[in-house]
Formats: structure tokens, C-alpha cells, sequence
């Protein structure tokens, strides 16, 4: 019977190359397309914001792609993560499931993130470009590109959702010790942020609006590229590590997860850790439970609406087709800064469409509950992010105590929560409000607009 | 332990008939075929008081109209003329005050606290049943059957005593649709958290404009189609006003595909105007009592929000507003209604913005 708390694996044990679902999946992806002429994009069309072999991996079919060794010796800091197997957390629901998270707040940022920043910072350095732009929301994806940039000279421009630039104001100091600069947004900056300033003065900001600024100020300067912390399909696919690691952690014990449960803000940590699970169910070697874990206040994947739609707010991305809110919708402002956004990775939203992915959206004061009684027996204070995948499987664990079902849980827990103590003070105080999209009611706000838009 | 009970009849026949008061027009109130209300709703509010004190009430339909009639465990000590007036209120409090009553219910509006008030100050406990129209004080239960039990708790020893506000309208203002909110003095109340209603509170937040802005774009967009019965106060009125009509302010209209169809309606225009089609239900929560329905709005009667469905209700409020207000109640008058109504509901907040709200029905 295995025992263990903590299942490890070797350095060597590091998976060398990161799984692509695009070569598996029933269909092919639907493009992105220009947003002027909504003809499908080229990959010349991308390169004002990325640097070749990311557009490449954007793009590709091959299943495998090799990890740099550049790459892996930065993650060497931090990977393999551990899996570890919640007992306490299993004693305290008096559950017969086997609870098992993948712990991601090892890395020096915090969070998941990293995986993906420090590969695209290596590949922009490759190229030669000196500054990498980005947005951050609750702050995680910021401080991991300011991390990995640190290790290749290169600068980094961060634009900090301005909500969570007030609540989080460690965070910042953070970027700004990796050596970032970090401008709340909507900012004076850019034409995008001024135009949004004048519309909405009193605006909390959105990673949407953020990533307007971001993207505007990377393709008006020389040398600077963008770099986007979610969402595209290079992102997940550097995030699979997670995924591939967990598949070997549990062969290593012999187990074999019933469930897999994941927080979705843009979709890349989760679709880091289910890809490689996903890869088994397209292949019909396993019929896994996957499921996406988002807030009921940004609800994308359950209320959203599936269609082109652009990634930002001022519409100066490519359209993507992706599960959407539409992208003027600027969610309320929850603790959960990280999952504000009104969209999703394209490639998982297929997977949702086609059935493989089911989602669950939760409330806030739920998902807080669900993270202090993880902190009470697991210990780790999680990101409120995080917590959104802790809350399905503790619901998922409750189910089986009435059942009576052994069922293997697992979830990416993406990060540590130790700059999100603001949140869980409010929720100690009974601060917190539970936010609700009201569908029906948009739905039919956007049926009565006199001319309804085609995007 | 005595026990005074007066009942003021004519309280809240102003409000189905959309008159927003009944101080000074209770035979126009009348005449526009308005039901006595404070007589059954006092009869839930005392039962089974008699077994633990000396009942001492007003003859008829101030008091003994209330009590039960079989056993008789009441004295009468005042009886009014035939027309019943604020007079007699305070006459008989003196009476209660002079018999040495320990506690003073009185089933009334804010009108009727102001008479208790004035001649009872803090001298002893009162207890306010809510049956008027306007009720802004503090001094009030937030139901008839939550009143009984504050009543029965104080009896038995159990309740605390507490200061409270007693607050009124001007109502000559009021029907010009203006608010003005006077604090009249302080009574002292037995208390049970919950039980009690929060003094109404009027918000002025430096957010609270670009919240209603945000909410009228939103909802002035959903109500392009379909009719609307739209209920008083500030938040509703700026989201009509935003599409180009103008509300009254504390009472009821009738907004029909955008268009303003009924200005200030009664009960019965809105059972009228309820002719085949969906209509909604849109309100905001009385700013800190959190009454969605059951003060003010009364002409949204029970027999209006059954025949709309409790499905089509659309709240409305600030999110300042909401986080002062920490429960949303319900009293219509219908228990199996209340029920209906009560439970997680979704309370719009901005533009395609919403935040769940406990709703409580007693």
C-alpha cells in the first residue's frame, strides 16, 4: 500500500519534451483570423508580437515538441514538482476518494507560470529581442515573465490589472525586484489605455484591457515583443510539464486518476496538467473525468457563448474561437484576480465543445471556504485561483462519501496565496461578495441593441 | 405584567391604492376601495400573548377587533370615537403609560411610531407590527409572525432592550415625489437580531451614480421589449429616467416596450395591465432594511407577484447599497408567497453585473 505523502521524481525523471494535442484532436483547431480582414492569420502576420519558433508551436501538428536544454536547466529551480496525496484533507471529509493535487507554488514566483514564461523569454532572447511586454492580473504571470526574463538580460514591461495592483501591492514589488517595470492599467501609456481612461475613468481595469496595452505597446517599438501568460496554444503546450510530470508521479505508484480538476482563467494551467490525460481518453485508453473549475462571476465556459471573438478589449488581437463573454465584458472584481478574463484557450474550449472537458463555475465565498479548510489540514495557504479546482474535488470527494466510491481526485494546484492575504482577510470578515452573471438578462440586452454586431 | 396593544385601523390602506401614506387621506383611500390591513396583521402579531401578561387594549377596531373574542383575557381601557384619529393613539398610550403597562405593541406605519413616540418616549419598551406604508424606524419587527415572536421572547425574559430610531417622511413631500427623512427621536425596543428591521438609510456614495449608470445602460437595453412594473425609489427611477421617461419617484409605473404605459399605477391598473405576454417585476431593496417587498411597494400586492411569477423579478441596487443591507426580506403578506421568494436570489449591479443575496421571507 503506498504511503508516501509526497510523490517525487527525479531531476533526470523531467519529461525532455512538451505533449501537443493539436496532433490528436478529432478535428482540427479552427484559426485565428485577422482582425481586419477575418481571413484566417498567417504566421508572418504574428511576427510584430512573437518570435519565430513560438509562432511555429503556435501552429504545429507534431505531437512532441523538445525542450531546450537552456530551458530545462531553469527549471531544474523548482522541477519536477511534487504530487502529493491530500490525506489530511481526505480524513477531514471523511471520504473514501484518494485526493491527489500537483503543487505548483514550488517555483520561485509562486505559481505555474513560470513554465511557460521562461520559454518564451528564452526564445525571444534567441532572436535577439531586449524587451518582452506583458499583462498580469492577479500578479503571477507578471512576476514569472519578470523572473525569466531576469535570466537573459532582457527588460521586461508589465502592465498590472489596476485592481490587483492596488490589492496586491507586494506582488509588484516583486516584479520590480527581478528587475520589471509595472504600470497599473488602463494607462496614460497607450492610445488604448488613454481611450479606455476617458471612456471608463473610474474603471477597476481587466486583464482584457491590460493586454491591449501590452500588445499596443510591443508592436509600436522596435525590438520589444509581447508575450501572453495564457490563452494561445504555445502556452498550454509548455505547460503539458505539468500534465507529464503527473502521469509519471502516478505510474509511479500505480494509480491512475478517476478525475482531473483545474481552475480556468485563460485555460493554460489547466490545460498544462489535463492535455497529457486528455491525450489517453482521444487515444481510448482511458475515459478520465476531466473538469474545468471557474468563478460563477466570470463565468466562460458555462455561460459563455462559443464564437470568434477578440482576445482583448480594444479588439487588437486576432479572433480566436473560444468560449466568450464577449470581450467588452469586464468581470466584476474578484479576489481571484487571475481568472478575470472573458475568454479562453482556444484549444480547450474545442475540447469543451466536443464533450471531453466538462465545466463547473463556483461562488467566491465557497471557493474561500473550501481553501481555509484546505489550509487547516494541508497546510499551504493557495491562491484563491487555485482553490476553484480544490472546490470541485472536495465536491467530487463529498459525492463519493455519500456513494461510497473509491474514486482517485486530482487537481493542479496552480499557486501559493501568499500575496492574496488581503482576500482571505476579507473573506475572514465576511467581506466577500458572492458574484453571478446574469445570462439570460445580457442575452437579451444584446438581442434588443438596435444593430446587433457580427463580432 | 400589562401589556398595552393598540392598533392604528386604517394603517397602510393607502399603499395598493398608490397613495404612498395614509395620514390625512384615509377616506380617499377608502374611496379608491382599500382593504383594512393592520386588523388581521395584528391578530398574527399577538397570539397566545394573554398567557404571559394582563392584556389592556382600545375597544373595536383599535384593539379588541384583534384580540380573541372567546376568551376575553383583555381590559378595555380607551375607546375612541367612531373616526379613529392620530388623537386617539396617544390618548391611549397615556392610558397604557397611567395603567403602568411594562410594554406597548402598536400595529401601525412610521405615522403611528411618531404618535407612540410622542407620549410614551422611553419611558417603556414599544414594539412596532408593520402595517403602514412608509416604514422607516427602526422601532418595527421585519414581519407580523417575527413580531410575535420578539413579543413572546421579551416575555419570557429573553430579548435584550435597545435603543431605536423613529423616523418619518414628510408625506406632502413624499407624494410630490421628494424624500425627505426626519429622525423624530429615540424609543426603546425589545430586540432580537434578525427580527428587527434596520432603519431605512438613504446612500450617497461618490460610486453610487456610476453604479446606477452602469445598471440603467444595462437594463434600459433589456427593457426595450416587454412590459414592466417598476417599483419606487432612487435606483429604479434613475434607470427610467436614463430612457428618457420620468419615473415617479416613490411610486409604482408601468413601462411597456420602452414606452411609459402607466404613470404611478395602483393594484389594480397592474392586474389590469396583466394581460397575456410576459411582464416583469423590477425593485430595488429598501436601502438597509432590505425590503424588497412588503414596504413601499404595495402595490405590487401578492396577488401581482403571483400572477407575473416570482420567476420574473429582476432586483436592483448598488453594490454599496447591497453591502450595507445584509439581508434581503420579504412580507408580502402571503406565507406561502414569502416562501416562494425566499432563498439565493440574484440581484442586479452594474452593466451585465450581478451579486447573490440572501432573501428572507418571515
Amino acid at each position: 500500500m503506498q504511503t508516501e505523502t509526497k510523490i517525487m521524481l527525479d531531476e533526470n525523471d523531467m519529461p525532455d519534451r512538451w505533449y501537443n494535442i493539436q496532433a490528436d484532436l478529432p478535428s482540427p483547431p479552427l484559426p485565428p483570423l485577422n482582425p481586419q480582414t477575418f481571413e484566417p492569420l498567417k504566421p508572418e502576420e504574428l511576427s510584430a508580437l512573437f518570435p519565430k519558433e513560438l509562432i511555429r508551436q503556435e501552429m504545429s501538428r507534431e505531437r512532441w515538441i523538445p525542450i531546450p536544454e537552456e530551458v530545462k536547466d531553469i527549471y531544474r529551480l523548482w522541477r519536477p514538482s511534487p504530487l502529493y496525496r491530500a490525506r489530511r484533507l481526505e480524513r477531514a471529509l471523511k471520504t473514501p476518494a484518494r485526493i491527489y493535487y500537483k503543487w505548483e507554488g514550488v517555483s520561485p514566483p509562486g505559481s505555474h507560470k513560470p513554465n511557460t514564461a521562461v520559454a518564451q523569454a528564452y526564445y525571444n532572447a534567441e532572436e535577439g529581442i531586449e524587451r518582452l511586454t506583458t499583462e498580469t492580473g492577479a500578479g503571477q504571470w507578471g512576476s514569472s515573465l519578470a523572473f525569466a526574463t531576469s535570466f537573459f538580460d532582457m527588460k521586461c514591461t508589465v502592465y498590472m490589472v489596476r485592481i490587483s495592483y492596488e490589492q496586491k501591492p507586494y506582488r509588484k514589488v516583486l516584479m520590480q525586484t527581478w528587475g520589471a517595470e509595472v504600470i497599473p492599467s488602463p494607462s496614460t501609456r497607450t492610445q488604448a489605455g488613454k481611450q479606455m481612461l476617458e471612456q471608463f475613468p473610474e474603471t477597476t481595469g481587466s486583464l482584457g484591457m491590460a493586454i491591449s496595452e501590452a500588445v499596443e505597446d510591443a508592436a509600436t517599438h522596435e525590438n520589444a515583443h509581447y508575450a501572453l501568460g495564457s490563452v494561445l496554444n504555445h502556452v498550454s503546450l509548455h505547460q503539458t510539464i505539468i500534465g507529464l510530470e503527473m502521469k509519471k508521479q502516478f505510474e509511479s505508484i500505480d494509480e491512475y486518476p478517476d478525475a482531473v480538476f483545474g481552475c480556468v482563467g485563460g485555460g493554460s494551467n489547466f490545460s498544462g496538467g489535463s492535455f497529457p490525460f486528455i491525450m489517453d481518453i482521444l487515444n481510448k485508453k482511458s475515459d478520465v473525468e476531466v473538469v474545468a473549475c471557474e468563478p460563477m462571476a466570470c463565468p466562460t465556459l458555462t455561460k459563455g457563448i462559443y464564437r470568434y471573438d477578440f482576445g482583448d478589449t480594444a479588439g487588437l488581437t486576432p479572433l480566436l474561437k473560444m468560449y466568450t463573454l464577449g470581450h467588452t465584458f469586464v468581470p466584476p472584481g474578484i479576489h481571484a484576480g487571475g481568472l478575470r478574463y472573458h475568454g479562453d484557450a482556444p484549444l480547450l474550449c474545442q475540447l469543451v465543445d466536443n464533450g471531453y472537458v466538462k465545466a463547473k463555475a463556483f461562488y467566491q465565498n465557497e471557493v474561500f471556504e473550501a481553501a481555509e479548510l484546505f489550509a487547516r489540514t494541508e497546510g499551504f495557504v493557495i491562491a484563491p485561483e487555485s482553490a476553484h479546482g480544490l472546490k470541485g474535488v472536495i465536491d467530487e470527494a463529498r459525492e463519493c462519501k455519500k456513494t461510497g466510491e473509491e474514486k482517485v481526485l486530482c487537481f493542479v494546484n496552480s499557486g501559493h496565496g501568499h500575496f492574496d492575504l488581503s482576500a482571505y482577510d476579507s473573506y475572514n470578515s465576511g467581506q466577500l461578495v458572492d458574484y453571478e452573471y446574469p445570462s439570460e438578462l445580457i442575452q437579451e440586452a444584446l438581442k434588443n441593441l438596435p444593430e446587433v454586431e457580427s463580432i | 405584567m400589562k401589556i398595552g396593544v393598540v392598533v392604528n385601523p386604517i394603517a397602510g390602506m393607502g399603499g395598493a391604492v398608490g397613495l404612498k401614506g395614509t395620514d390625512g387621506v384615509a377616506e380617499e383611500a377608502a374611496r379608491r376601495g382599500a382593504r383594512q390591513i393592520s386588523i388581521p396583521r395584528a391578530r398574527e402579531a399577538l397570539a397566545g400573548i394573554e398567557k404571559y401578561g394582563e392584556v389592556i387594549t382600545c375597544s373595536s377596531s383599535m384593539g379588541e377587533d384583534c384580540l380573541d373574542a372567546g376568551e376575553r383575557n383583555f381590559e378595555i381601557v380607551y375607546e375612541p370615537a367612531d373616526r379613529t384619529t392620530s388623537e386617539d393613539t396617544k390618548e391611549a398610550c397615556r392610558e397604557f403609560l397611567r395603567k403602568n403597562a411594562k410594554l406597548i405593541i402598536f400595529c401601525g406605519g412610521d405615522g403611528t411610531a411618531r404618535d407612540v413616540l410622542s407620549v410614551v418616549g422611553k419611558k417603556v419598551p414599544i414594539l412596532g407590527v408593520p402595517a403602514g406604508v412608509k416604514m422607516h424606524s427602526s422601532v418595527f419587527s421585519i414581519s407580523p409572525r417575527a413580531a410575535n415572536r420578539v413579543i413572546l421572547d421579551f416575555l419570557e425574559g429573553n430579548a435584550s432592550v435597545v435603543d431605536a430610531e423613529v423616523m418619518d417622511v414628510d408625506e406632502d413631500a413624499f407624494r410630490r415625489g421628494e424624500i425627505k427623512i426626519r429622525h423624530y427621536g429615540d424609543a426603546s425596543i425589545p430586540y432580537k437580531k434578525i427580527l428587527m428591521q434596520q432603519g431605512k438609510h438613504l446612500f450617497y456614495s461618490p460610486d453610487e451614480k456610476i453604479y446606477k449608470d452602469a445598471m440603467a445602460s444595462f437594463l434600459s437595453l433589456v427593457m426595450r421589449k416587454g412590459t414592466y412594473i417598476v417599483g419606487g425609489g432612487s435606483t429604479t427611477g434613475h434607470i427610467v429616467n436614463s430612457m428618457g421617461m420620468e419615473k415617479t419617484l416613490l411610486g409604482v409605473d408601468i413601462i411597456k416596450d420602452g414606452e411609459l404605459f402607466v404613470k404611478d399605477a395602483c393594484e389594480s391598473d397592474i392586474l389590469e395591465s396583466l394581460n397575456g405576454g410576459t411582464t416583469r417585476i423590477m425593485v430595488s431593496p429598501m436601502g438597509r432594511q432590505g425590503f424588497i417587498f412588503g414596504r413601499g411597494n404595495q402595490q405590487i400586492s401578492s396577488e401581482v407577484i403571483k400572477r407575473v411569477g416570482t420567476e420574473n423579478i429582476i432586483l436592483v441596487a448598488t453594490p454599496y447599497k447591497l453591502s450595507q443591507t445584509p439581508h434581503l426580506f420579504v412580507d408580502t403578506g402571503d406565507a406561502k408567497l414569502d416562501k416562494k421568494l425566499s432563498g439565493w436570489k440574484s440581484v442586479i449591479t452594474g452593466f451585465g453585473l450581478a451579486e447573490r443575496k440572501k432573501v428572507i421571507g418571515m
